[in-house]
């Protein structure tokens, strides 16, 4: 097998500090998985509770409160775009040219485009008191895909080493 | 001596098929999501995070909660058997398993002793709307702080640590 190419992104990231440090120290790459698994747990329990509310469990939790959460999972992304950056400094080529990788960047996008949409379509017009925002398909949806995607991105996650 | 147990036919379909193993790591991973995640968010409920939401009503997330521990208790049987030899002889692996057993007495004195005497208090007020003052939501006692810290550490610090070290240590081997 031919070796694949070196993007140029990948070139430059090798040259950096960081490159060589995550490179010589295993313990570090390690170290960024545990983090990331840890971050993972507070990002799904946060969302998964405002989506089953969403899409109509959980009645008597309400939704004005559990939004409350999203400080938490939104620190917990931070941890993960973190971690996530340490990975991808410490073999950039192997994650670019990575089919799962890619099709989990993309998730995230799309996840974060939705959280968005639920924020702004869903959660403000509640806030302001705008009846029966509870029965709208649009929470139903945005809920629905939230669960959907950030499924799907922890999934590709999974896949990085075998696809 | 353990022969028998190396070639169990769940080991030679795992070992045999090019799908099994990342689908059951997969199904592992997103059974953490839900088992780990939940305890995480009635943890911080204990801790007063959201205060004004009714903590009764977080009996509701113990049913999701046992579903995913039995997708992670019924993939990690699979995956124990896939290679039941060298697992059991990992002190990692070990102390995963302890921790699991620990983890979950944990979850379920936060169960008895906080979430179901909430929901039994908050229950007249189930009944009709919830009340928007929080007055009469249900706090709970000092000593359902440590066991949520101590719920949410054991399933961070031993389970997920070990965890991953299971999977080094069994690549090393």
């Amino acid at each position: 097998m031919t070796q694949p190419e070196m993007l140029p992104i990948s070139i430059w990231i090798e040259t950096t500090p960081l490159h060589t440090f995550m490179v010589q120290n295993q313990i570090a790459f390690t170290f960024c998985e545990t983090l990331h698994f840890m971050g993972l747990t507070i990002l799904a329990g946060a969302l998964l509770v405002i989506d089953l509310r969403g899409l109509g469990f959980l009645k008597r939790m309400p939704l004005y409160e559990l939004h409350k959460l999203v400080p938490f999972a939104i620190g917990a992304f931070a941890v993960q775009l973190l971690t996530g950056l340490a990975f991808i400094f410490s073999n950039p080529n192997h994650y670019f040219l990575d089919l799962s990788f890619q099709v989990k960047m993309v998730l995230v996008v799309l996840a974060g485009l939705n959280a968005l949409a639920f924020e702004f379509l869903v959660f403000r017009p509640m806030k302001a008191g705008v009846p029966n925002v509870e029965s709208w398909a649009v929470t139903k949806i945005t809920s629905g895909l939230s669960i959907a995607l950030w499924a799907g991105v922890l999934i590709c996650g999974r896949l990085i080493p075998y696809v | 001596m353990f022969n028998w147990l190396e070639n169990n036919p769940i080991a030679n379909w795992v070992a045999s098929s090019s799908w099994a193993y990342p689908f059951l790591l997969t199904a592992h991973g997103l059974g953490m999501a839900v088992v780990v995640g939940l305890t995480a968010v009635i943890a911080l409920r204990i801790l007063g995070f959201p205060r004004r939401a009714p903590l009764g009503a977080y009996k509701g997330l113990m049913g999701y909660l046992l579903a995913g521990f039995l997708v992670n208790a019924g993939s990690g049987a699979v995956l124990f058997l896939a290679d039941p030899v060298a697992l059991a002889a990992n002190l990692s692996f070990q102390i995963k398993m302890a921790s699991i057993v620990v983890g979950v007495i944990v979850l379920w004195r936060m169960h008895v002793k906080v979430l179901v005497p909430a929901a039994a208090a908050e229950a007249p007020v189930a009944q009709g709307s919830v009340a928007a003052d929080g007055v009469s939501i249900f706090a709970p006692p000092r000593s359902a702080k440590a066991l949520a810290i101590a719920a949410v550490l054991i399933w961070w610090l031993s389970v997920i640590v070990s965890g991953r070290l299971v999977a080094y240590l069994s690549q090393a081997a």
